[in-house]
């Protein structure tokens, strides 16, 4: 009886807080099927816990969060890039920072597949394809990330987006497709995971030029307590709204963005060590970007770490800003193939 | 697809470690702390006062505090084999 089985799976730990879809036999083949994976086939491993993950493993992670076949062909390359050693996959899981897996969606396949990349684009949109997927990706790392059970999350506050966290990018875009800001053609499809902390949203109405809406959002990108200040390992994604991109784009290219962002994000050192956010420190991670007082900090080390996203929906002048975690050091981007 | 048809036989999606069988001791075998410093935030400063208040207690501590090269890498090399051959209770964990 279906009630039974999904009450078998909150008592297995099957679940990321909501009822799943039993990951019956019958339902697993048939997707996996679909990620074109053969039965006990090896997809990765997480070797220093000795894992294999099996395509079993995942085929029933997107049964359980909700997941159609037909959203195969974005749900391998996803899965393929969460198990990318520099994701750190069971760190996003464990840390303190509380993490998500954060999904990025680009190109055809946004319209081809029906992705929601308009109004509550970066989180509540309600539409089953951005929240299944965005599902699916945190319940690969809840249920993958624990080294089979013996690990725990530590995360002390967390945020709403470790159920499920995915945006697409809009299709009537300003400038090229995010994925070529990681190396894909314009052409192409693509999904693209970081791991971040919840979104920040930013809010300006009133400028008439680029330059206000553009020192709003970097005061957002910079404020004192974004965990980047410390060891500047992660990424940030900015998402910009229609509106406030009809704004910024009279006077800005993307490239431009980015290195705004990156010189206007900065603060003084001394009123971070002031503050207590960093410290002068022999700690490795921290020594390679070193705490240098008299100076000013940016959260990031290079322009290329903040990634431009066009999304969301005209209407009101909204942005947002993702901030990354740190211990997720790179934008993985795998080409959606059809 | 007919639901009724379906094999509804669950599917285990949770990964399970292939480890080979360890042994594990759980009483120190001699009466000595030892601590291990993991690099996060706070760490030392938390096990330095460890170690006093222990020590006010009038329980035996090691002089040194081990620590972790980095707080993002697993323990391996030389650390692992000095700290497999502790024979008192090691302790670490310490967060930020």
């Amino acid at each position: 009886m279906l009630e039974v089985d999904i009450e078998t799976c909150f008592s297995a730990g099957w679940s990321d807080g909501l009822p799943v879809v039993p990951p019956y036999r019958g339902l697993v083949d048939r997707m996996r099927d679909a990620m074109r994976w053969d039965a006990d086939e090896v997809v990765a491993q997480i070797d220093a816990q000795r894992l294999h993950i099996c395509a079993d493993h995942l085929a029933a992670a997107a049964v359980m969060a909700g997941c159609l076949p037909e959203y195969a062909p974005v749900l391998r390359p996803l899965s393929e890039a969460m198990f990318e050693p520099a994701f750190n996959l069971s760190g996003v899981e464990v840390t303190t920072g509380g993490v998500s897996v954060t999904v990025i969606v680009s190109g055809q396949v946004v319209e081809r597949l029906g992705f929601a990349h308009g109004a509550n684009a970066v989180g509540g949109a309600n539409t089953r394809i951005n929240a299944t997927i965005g599902r699916y990706a945190n319940l690969v790392r809840h249920l993958c990330g624990r080294g089979g059970g013996v690990l725990e999350a530590h995360g002390n506050i967390g945020h709403p987006g470790r159920l499920s966290f995915l945006v697409a990018e809009r299709l009537d875009r300003l400038w090229e497709p995010f994925h070529t800001q990681n190396g894909l053609p314009a052409e192409a499809s693509a999904v693209s995971i970081f791991s971040s902390e919840g979104p920040n949203s930013v809010n300006n109405h009133y400028a008439r030029t680029a330059d206000g809406v553009l020192e709003t959002i970097a005061d957002c990108l910079g404020h004192a307590g974004t965990t980047n200040y410390n060891y500047r390992t992660g990424v940030y994604v900015v998402v910009i709204g229609p509106n406030h991109g009809e704004t910024i784009s009279q006077s800005y290219s993307r490239q431009d963005l980015r290195e705004y962002f990156f010189e206007n994000s900065r603060r003084p050192t001394d009123d971070l060590i002031r503050m207590g956010r960093v410290v002068p420190t022999d700690d490795p991670m921290v020594a390679q970007y070193p705490v240098e007082p008299g100076t000013m900090r940016a959260p990031v080390t290079a322009a290329d770490r903040i990634f431009i996203l066009e999304s969301g929906a005209f209407g009101g002048a909204f942005s947002a800003v993702i901030p990354g975690w740190v211990g997720a050091v790179q934008m993985i981007t795998r080409e959606v193939k059809e | 697809m007919n639901s009724s048809e379906i094999d509804r036989t669950l599917v285990d999606p949770i990964p399970r470690p292939q480890v080979d069988r360890i042994a594990v001791k759980i009483k120190p075998q001699v009466p000595e702390v030892f601590l291990l410093d993991n690099r996060k935030p706070n760490s030392l400063a938390i096990l330095e006062g460890a170690r006093d208040e222990l020590r006010r207690r009038g329980v035996k501590v090691h002089d040194e505090i081990f620590r972790k090269p980095n707080a993002a890498v697993a323990i391996e090399g030389a650390l692992l084999g000095q700290l497999s051959q502790v024979r008192g209770l090691l302790l670490s964990g310490v967060n930020d």
